[in-house]
């Protein structure tokens, strides 16, 4: 039975360990990003807007195959997590291999194995005794480390280079679990401030309050340069200290991240309009003035007016759901609802401040619903600025960017170091010196042909033997 | 003239038009079916000898050395055309911070990527010597100086850097990522000489495929997605075909004139240089994509990573990279079988990744990105 085990054990160590996994699974993982830029996901997307570009049915679609948050799909998550398993495996048994490859010793080799590496070079003629002392110094001047073993030096430099890509694929690790602890531990809100307002953290033991923001144009331009916002840090009532964000500085205390993210006229959560209402006789009642969501009385018609939105850009999709296109001032729109004093909905309809709007809205009412009671207009709007404060919390950022040092120094390591070893065979009449680097056969031709101009100094300088003439490889 | 740069601009446009000729007059005349060894460097390489059939008087001429020549001068007039675009950008910014790379408006973007692109490929002809990589670098660059200079670009005044963008992190990251994209284009090159040699007949063939893939993509699949500014994308496919037409004619005018079998060691050669320019410019993309790319986003944007559509796109880019690296490595560049060819093929995916996320983005969707 654990022979069984033992087995199934083994395939999966395979498995997981395999590269033909990884490049299937990264494969995968980029086919579906690749869907993911194209098609819009909901963290950036509203829902209307979708509707307005695929229709309701192929809204639907899309969400039934999670297609709008790929990135928390099922199978993109499933796929993340065996190329997490993956990766760990791999790095376990690369790890191994590593470290086998570290407790390697370099070993003497024959002359005639010298002879069969890359790149080798042989001098012949009589050898003075302090020759093998010269060329150790030489070599150790150019950082290697020299070790003598009966006839010959052995020279190697950089062996722990190996380790670099390991730690990159390990930093990768670090990186996706930091990825991960974002998500699970993290919280982020966004709100809307306007001045003086207290914002109140969960979790946190501090309030902000907004003491005022305001944007900074470029000189003689309509181009803005920065928004800024005022926050005072409140402590247990006391205030601990004021800073000033714009984009790119946020403000950071205890664990949270403040960022200026946001500007603009608050239409849609503030806005205060004037409606002129008016009898379905012609009537005049005069113009009101109330902030969105509340409402006013009028007392001689023993009416309630509740303003129920506002949308600055009025806009309908396919199946009737109003929205506002754009958060400028382009077609704006309030829903009004009016009651009488029992709380009984007398009419609902929408105002409009541009006359054809109205006129169509009207005309189309009367025609679906009949004739309303009254007539309501809306004459007039303003809203108070606001400044748009994205809040974080992100215990994963410092585990991220401890991953993101060592994937940069793995990487380095990997491309700039090469294991690089020599061998100097000094035999009764001869030297012959080979060297080799991992993986780089070709880039080591440089580094050899400089230590070689130094030894030559040092070595015999008598005519060698025709056939021997500094025979040289540097190619296969 | 009220702006330098685009001047200096106009005169490299003119420049790399005549280095991109002279780069091909020296692949289409020169044979260079010869093997070319790595450690040939410095010397002129052996690819430079005269194809014997061909001894006219055009082919008597040194045609890639004044290709290289002609380089050099184009490089100085977009040295130049970059730096006063970065003084007149910081005059219209008002120094808000010292100093930035002129890379907020997709003008200066195609202008800064029309001079580090080719620099960096004087560096690796310097290294490696093979110059018919030349023809598709300086090409990419005309074409590159061209778009900026349509009026939908429009050589415009420089105006302030908006706000999202007054930030070292980012200059530090576009800057990497252009190193990246700068070898890997070079790579490309390298690779599209590759792959012309390793499929010397079938290679017909498999270009009108990948042009087919190409269109189709574009015709058939993103705008299932997507709805597509008409004039942008006629304009592009027309450029497209362009292009494709023409390489596909230099091709074919080429293998005409060539007789002898390329050996396997030029072969190698060539896959070895794609490798080194891929290798190297991937730390870049990756360190300047992710990592750089990442900082600046937690500062602008509140997060590092938020799955948009053009950090997403550069995820893809770098990870069709670690694909083509990992491929080669287990699968090698010896392998004389469909797996030697499909690394190749890999380095085209990586690059088309590339164009994708770096160009084909702004077209299809909208991103926090959308200024580049
Ligand atoms: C997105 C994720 C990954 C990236 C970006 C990545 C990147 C890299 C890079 C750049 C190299 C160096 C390649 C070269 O020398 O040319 C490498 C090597 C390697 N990777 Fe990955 N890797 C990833 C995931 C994996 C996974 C999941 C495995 C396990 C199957 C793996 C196994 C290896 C191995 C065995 C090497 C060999 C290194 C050597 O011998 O020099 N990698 N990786």
């Amino acid at each position: 039975m654990s022979a069984f085990f033992k087995e199934i054990a083994q395939d999966l160590y395979r498995f997981f360990t395999s590269i033909t996994l990884a490049i299937v699974l990264i494969s995968l993982i980029a086919l579906f990003s690749f869907v993911g830029t194209l098609i819009p996901q909901e963290a950036f997307t509203r829902e209307v807007d979708y509707i307005a570009r695929f229709g309701f049915e192929g809204y639907q679609i899309l969400k039934q195959l999670q297609l709008t948050n790929i990135f928390g799909s099922w199978y993109f998550l499933f796929v993340m997590a065996l190329f997490t398993l993956n990766l760990t495996a791999c790095t376990v048994k690369r790890l191994r291999a590593s470290w086998r490859y570290w407790k390697l010793p370099m070993l003497a080799l024959s002359p005639e194995a010298l002879q069969r590496l890359e790149h080798w070079r042989s001098w012949e003629g009589p050898i003075a005794p302090e020759t093998a002392q010269r060329i150790e110094r030489v070599l150790q001047r150019r950082g290697y480390r020299v070790r003598r073993e009966s006839s010959q030096l052995l020279a190697e430099k950089w062996r722990w280079e190996r380790f670099g890509i390991d730690l990159f694929h390990i930093a990768l690790l670090v990186v996706i679990f930091g990825g991960l602890a974002t998500m699970l531990w993290g919280f982020r809100t966004f709100e809307i401030a306007h001045k003086g307002s207290l914002i109140q953290l969960p979790g946190a033991d501090f309030q902000l309050r907004v003491n005022r923001f305001w944007s900074e144009n470029y000189k003689d331009s309509e181009r803005v340069m920065d928004w800024h916002t005022e926050l005072t840090v409140i402590e247990n009532g006391r205030e601990v200290f004021t800073q000033t964000i714009e984009v790119n500085a946020p403000l950071r205390y205890k664990g949270y991240n403040v960022y200026q993210s946001a500007f603009g006229t608050d239409w849609q959560g503030a806005a205060n309009v004037t409606l002129a209402i008016s009898r379905a006789d012609g009537t005049e009642l005069g113009e009101f003035t109330s902030t969105v969501n509340e409402g006013f009385e009028i007392p001689n018609e023993k009416i309630f007016v509740k303003v129920g939105a506002f949308l600055p850009d009025f806009a309908l999709t396919e199946n009737l759901i109003a929205y506002s296109r754009t958060q400028r001032l382009e077609n704006p729109g309030a829903y009004i609802e009016i009651f009488d004093l029992n709380g009984t909905r007398l009419m609902r309809t929408w105002a409009f401040a541009r006359t054809d709007m109205q006129q169509f809205w009207e005309s189309s009412m009367a025609r679906v619903s009949g004739a309303s009671p009254y007539r309501v207009r809306l004459v007039g709007m303003t809203a108070p600025e606001f400044t748009g404060l994205q809040i974080t919390k992100d215990p994963g950022r410092p585990i991220v960017y401890f991953g993101f040092l060592f994937v940069v120094l793995g990487l380095l390591v990997h491309l700039y170091f090469k294991h690089q070893q020599i061998w100097v065979y000094l035999g009764e009449n001869r030297i012959i010196i080979g060297g080799m680097a991992r993986n780089r056969p070709r880039a080591f031709v440089h580094e050899f042909e400089r230590l070689l101009k130094e030894i030559e100094q040092i070595v015999p300088k008598e005519e060698p033997e025709p056939c021997a003439t500094l025979v040289s490889s540097s190619s296969t | 003239m009220r702006y330098p740069s685009v001047f200096f601009f106009y005169l490299s446009t003119l420049s790399y038009l005549v280095t991109f000729v002279l780069y091909l007059l020296h692949a289409v005349l020169k044979n260079s079916s010869h093997p070319v060894s790595l450690a040939d460097k410095g010397r002129e390489p052996r690819l430079g000898i005269v194809a014997s059939g061909a001894a006219g008087s055009l082919s008597s001429i040194d045609w890639g050395r004044w290709a290289t020549r002609s380089l050099i001068v184009s490089l100085v007039f977009s040295t130049l055309g970059v730096l006063f675009r970065s003084i007149e950008l910081g005059n219209a910014s008002q120094w808000v911070k010292a100093f930035f790379l002129p890379l907020s408006t997709t003008y200066e973007t195609l202008t800064f990527f029309s001079w580090l692109i080719p620099l960096v490929y004087l560096w690796v002809e310097r290294k490696f010597g093979v110059k018919q990589i030349g023809v598709f670098v300086t090409g990419a660059a005309f074409v590159m100086l061209s778009v900026a200079a349509s009026p939908s670009f429009a050589p415009s005044a420089p105006t302030g850097v908006p706000a999202s963008l007054q930030s070292y992190w980012l200059t530090t990251h576009v800057l990497f990522m252009v190193i990246g994209i700068a070898f890997f284009t070079s790579g490309f090159g390298a690779t599209l000489v590759y792959l012309w040699r390793r499929y010397q007949k079938k290679l017909f063939l498999l270009f009108g495929a990948l042009l087919g893939v190409i269109g189709g993509i574009i015709f058939g699949v993103i705008p299932l997605f997507a709805t597509l500014q008409p004039l942008k994308m006629a304009a592009s496919v027309a450029l497209l075909i362009a292009l494709g037409a023409g390489f596909g004619w230099l091709l074919l005018f080429v293998h005409r004139r060539e007789h002898q079998p390329v050996s396997w060691e030029y072969l190698e050669n060539i896959e070895e240089i794609v490798y080194r320019c891929n290798a190297i410019g991937f730390p870049f993309y990756a360190i300047g994509g992710l990592v750089f790319g990442g900082i600046w986003a937690e500062q602008a944007w509140s997060r590092y990573w938020g799955w948009d559509p053009k950090e997403t796109a550069m995820l893809v880019t770098a990870v069709v990279y670690a694909v083509y690296l990992h491929a080669r490595l287990t699968w090698g560049n010896r392998d004389p079988g469909w797996r030697g060819g499909l690394v190749g093929w890999l380095s085209v995916l990586g690059y088309f990744a590339v164009l994708y996320a770096w160009i084909g983005i702004n077209y299809f969707v909208a991103s926090l990105h959308s200024f580049v």
